[in-house]
């Protein structure tokens, strides 16, 4: 259905941040009640639950630790597709079960597929708790795939690639900055497959994917919401402990060397001005230096005032907009900055005025104040993501997923709380350097026929 | 224009993006928990579903004219403060389209004594965010932040409507980014195509000339545009000030009246300009082509003027949509998406402003199919109004939307947002509660009469982007006339 590079680092840094910059509050009084529940069953499937009844509404959602990441060269885009295929029925529920069960019921009913994780979300209200289990335990167990789903969802599949990244300027952009600052590792390719490889996956290939990575074992159940947790784990025992607990299988996957120089592409496109993405190598979530990394990615572009748009949208006015993220994900991820340019103004003078916004925190670095007030704003943001059943269900499954229990989201609170200015800087010059950059430049196609 | 799938929502602009939770209030006598009805009955949807009842707002009327919403909500400590103006792109003054998005560009950049980045910094520095935003009907400025701030963002919420002093150099700076910026929608046809649909669907309405017409046209705004239209459409009994989240209702009155009590304005005259756009449309029977000759996949809209909100005939219209094209399942999605494989998705939906309505199909698929998708998309849609519909569909397409009622109105912003939507369109301040019973009381007659009253006899507007000469070839393999092309450029 959807692919989604969800940030996990970034949900989890604004929950720490919100608990942290409110002295004396709890997140009882703040109307932030986390009783996490966790239960293992006999054959490994994880099982977390949140209580609330604020709203008559269930997030139920089911985690299964692959992504883009398992796959390989030739194979590329199968967890993508293999999530697609998910819906494609069983002999008890055929296609469209979860549509007719559930979807004509009110319910939301969607999946997505990231480098490092799948999930399946259904947003229901309380009748439909147990028709979900039934169904989502149903196609863990006994998912039947065929030529005929398989060759029309290819066809989906294809259309999607073609609306978000082939006919997408900065779709294309994302696509060949990854390509080209992974070498070895599979963070290379897009989670959605090159178009040669999907034409190559025969249903053997889907067969073997299930069974190999759609098992109790490598899932975990996360409902948020209004359930009570001792008749829901009743029914979750009910419907999934007779499923064979399969294994975790082993991720071979081979570690990116050491960028030794800049990386950069010029491509071209149908667009009114030109654009750029920077991608560094950073850490991967598990790594403490992903704290600093993401205070240092607000200080430079979070708000209007942020250092990154003050200098190059602002005061020189070269470009419409400049942005930036750390992605920290399970494996060494990317720290991202983009910019949009304003008329004729070539990509390298923004580039130049990042690359000196940069010197200057590796310099001087921050002040304790922008620390602050990072913090404060991210404060707002977690209220913000865990405020719906589902928002909150997102991010007990991403840190479930990529940390391996869910419980740990509230352990690096005294690591955000730690962080000083000198940490901003430490990793803004051990991580910001141009030898570790990948530059993609987005210049004017001259225009053709009737395109303009 | 807000859109309409199951439910009304508004605009981007008014997006109120947080709040607590609703606390939903069982009507009395309401029965069981939730959880209890629920997994000893497995009914989808419980009683206790349709006798709850939404929050309805306290709404109070300042002296000066400036009506003040509450939904105040002690659930989590955030507030939303939004001053919504009911005036919007429409009331641009002839000869000068582009004044409100002008404004809403530099209404915040310069206030009070403070400067842009003063302001900026003011309110990022509280964690809070801050947004304009014009609409066709309505200009919203809105703060979102801790309560533990609400007084602060409603000082500078008060300084931004109130006291903005559009300085020379902004105004200019603005002017510039907002043409290039402009000149972006051109970037993707996805932008294009909606932007030539919108033209023809509103030709000869208020709402004709958009947000914005052209580069020449914007070209001629200067700032005492901005500033006459500040005067004129700022004042208080054209506006709303929107009150939700946690606050103490008693001592906020009082900074509202501080803030806000001193304020005084004569409500505006308007004037309405209606484009014909008439360049534009295409002859009978065929359609519009944006050409895109590099592109591989083609994005689709077809439509036509449709009833308002307020329509009588509007529940049933929701239901006739949803069973056409208003979920995954829909006619038009199991077909062409599920079955044939043409698009990644299709769907179709009610978009609605203050004096229009409009109907749209939206898909997209490679340039080699766009004539068998827009060939069977016909076929769908012409069956469907003339009344291939059953009674399990429309069962099913009430279900569907009342068991998703809770889920869209999960927050208090959610809520907010939809009532204020509702306010705006003057449907009542109880019709969030009216959703409910009037979609379950639709009949399969009463869909199938509102279906041949408003849709029957009208021609879908067709308008494609990407590479006309194998668009043109898929039109011709399947038997339907050449499109008419229309250059980006001259869109522009």
């Amino acid at each position: 259905m959807r692919t989604s590079p969800w940030n996990w680092r970034f949900l989890t840094l604004v929950l720490f941040a919100f608990l942290a910059t409110i002295p004396l509050a709890t997140p009882g009084k703040l109307g932030v009640q986390l009783k996490l529940e966790k239960h293992t069953l006999s054959n490994g499937l994880t099982v977390y639950f949140v209580e609330n009844h604020a709203v008559p509404i269930i997030s139920y959602q089911t985690w299964f630790r692959v992504g883009s990441a398992d796959e390989k060269l030739g194979s590329t885009g199968i967890a993508h597709l293999f999530e697609h295929l998910m819906f494609k029925g069983t002999e008890k529920y055929p296609a469209k079960s979860f549509f007719t069960h559930l979807e004509a019921k009110g319910a939301e009913v969607n999946a997505f597929t990231t480098r490092d994780y799948t999930a399946y979300y259904a947003n229901i209200t309380p009748g439909l708790l147990e028709k979900t289990i039934d169904l989502e335990s149903d196609r863990m167990a006994n998912l039947k795939l065929d030529e005929a789903a398989l060759l029309s969802e290819r066809q989906v599949v294809l259309e999607e690639r073609r609306l978000r990244t082939d006919n997408s300027p900065s779709g294309r952009m994302q696509e060949a900055l990854w390509q080209m600052a992974f070498q070895a590792h599979p963070y290379q390719w897009p989670i959605i497959g090159y178009p040669e490889d999907l034409f190559r996956l025969t249903v053997k290939d889907l067969q073997d994917f299930f069974k190999r990575h759609y098992a109790p074992k490598n899932a975990a159940i996360v409902v948020v919401g209004d359930i009570q947790s001792e008749p829901t784990l009743a029914l979750i025992r009910k419907y999934y402990e007779k499923i064979p607990a399969g294994e975790v299988p082993a991720r071979d996957i081979p570690k990116e060397p050491e960028q030794s120089s800049e990386r950069r592409l010029q491509m071209t496109d149908h667009v009114a001005s030109e654009q750029f993405s920077w991608g560094y190598h950073v850490s991967s979530a598990q790594d403490d230096d992903s704290y600093a990394l993401d205070v240092l990615a607000n200080i430079l572009f979070q708000g209007t005032s942020s250092r990154a748009h003050r200098l190059i949208v602002e005061q020189k006015n070269v470009a419409l907009s400049v942005n930036g993220m750390a992605f920290t994900p399970t494996f060494p991820g990317l720290f991202i900055m983009s910019a949009m340019m304003k008329g004729d103004r070539p990509a390298a003078e923004a580039e130049a005025l990042l690359a000196e916004v940069i010197r200057e925190v590796q310099k001087k670095g921050v002040t304790e104040e922008e620390v602050q007030v990072a913090v404060k704003q991210l404060t707002v943001m977690l209220i913000d993501s865990v405020r719906t059943p589902q928002g909150l269900a997102n991010l007990l499954g991403t840190v479930h997923a990529i940390l391996g229990d869910a419980r740990r989201y509230n352990e690096d609170l005294e690591k955000y709380l730690k962080i000083k200015p000198a940490d901003v800087k430490r990793v803004a010059n051990e991580y910001l350097h141009p030898n570790n950059r990948t530059v993609v430049v987005l210049k004017k196609a001259k225009a053709t026929g009737d395109a303009k | 224009m807000i859109r309409a799938r199951k439910f009304i929502t508004i605009g981007v602009g008014l997006a109120w993006s947080i709040s607590g939770a609703v606390t939903w209030a069982a009507a009395p006598e309401a029965t069981p928990s939730p959880i209890a009805s629920a997994t000893a009955t497995n009914q989808s949807v419980p009683d206790w579903v349709s006798q709850a009842k939404l929050p309805v707002p306290k709404i109070e009327k300042l002296a000066n004219g400036l009506e003040v919403v509450w939904f105040v909500d002690p659930t989590l400590p955030v507030v939303d403060l939004a001053l919504m103006i009911k005036s919007g792109n429409r009331d641009d003054a002839a000869g000068k389209t582009g004044t409100v998005q002008l404004l809403s560009s530099v209404l915040d950049r310069g206030a009070a004594g403070m400067t842009s980045q003063q302001i900026a910094r003011a309110v990022d520095s509280l964690g809070a965010s801050r947004y304009v935003s014009a609409e066709d009907d309505t200009i919203t400025v809105g703060m979102h932040g801790l309560s533990e701030d609400a007084e602060r963002l409603l000082e500078l919420l008060g300084k931004i409507t109130r006291e903005p002093t559009f300085p020379d150099t902004e105004v200019k700076q603005e002017s510039s980014r907002i043409l290039d910026r402009w000149r972006h929608v051109a970037d993707t046809s996805q932008s294009l195509v909606s932007l030539v649909f919108h033209r023809l669907v509103c030709a000869s309405t208020p709402y004709s000339r958009g947000g914005f017409l052209g580069i020449q046209e914007f070209s001629r705004v200067a700032r005492a545009d901005v500033v006459a239209f500040h005067q004129h459409h700022f004042v208080p009994s054209n506006a709303v000030l929107m009150v939700v989240g946690r606050v103490d209702p008693a001592s906020f009155r009082k900074l509202i009246e501080a803030r806000f009590g001193s304020w005084q304005g004569k409500a505006p005259k308007r004037t309405i300009v209606k484009l014909a756009h008439a360049k534009l449309f295409p002859p009978k029977g065929a359609g519009v082509v944006v050409g895109r000759p590099e592109l591989t996949q083609a994005q689709i809209r077809m439509g036509f003027q449709a009833p308002l909100i307020s329509s009588p005939d509007h529940y049933p219209l929701l239901v006739a949509n949803t069973i056409l094209g208003g979920f995954f399942q829909s006619k038009l999605n199991a077909k062409i998406r599920d079955e044939m494989g043409l698009t990644y998705g299709i769907n179709s939906i009610f978009s609605y402003s203050r004096e229009l309505g409009a109907f749209s199909i939206n898909t997209s698929t490679q340039n080699e199919t766009v004539g068998k998708v827009i060939k069977r998309t016909r076929e769908l849609f012409q069956a469907t109004i003339k009344g291939e519909v059953t009674e399990e569909e429309v069962r099913q397409a009430r279900e569907y939307l009342v068991g998703g009622f809770p889920i869209e109105m999960g927050t208090l912003g959610a809520v907010a947002s939809r009532w204020l939507a509702g306010y705006i369109h003057e449907l009542g301040p109880e019709y969030l509660n009216e959703f409910i019973p009037r979609v379950n009381a639709v009949t399969l007659a009463q869909v199938k009469a509102a279906m041949k009253k408003h849709f029957m006899g009208k021609e879908l507007l067709i308008v494609v982007g990407g590479d006309t000469a194998e668009i043109n070839k898929s039109l011709a393999a399947e038997k339907l006339p050449k499109f008419k092309p229309v250059r980006a450029a001259d869109l522009l």
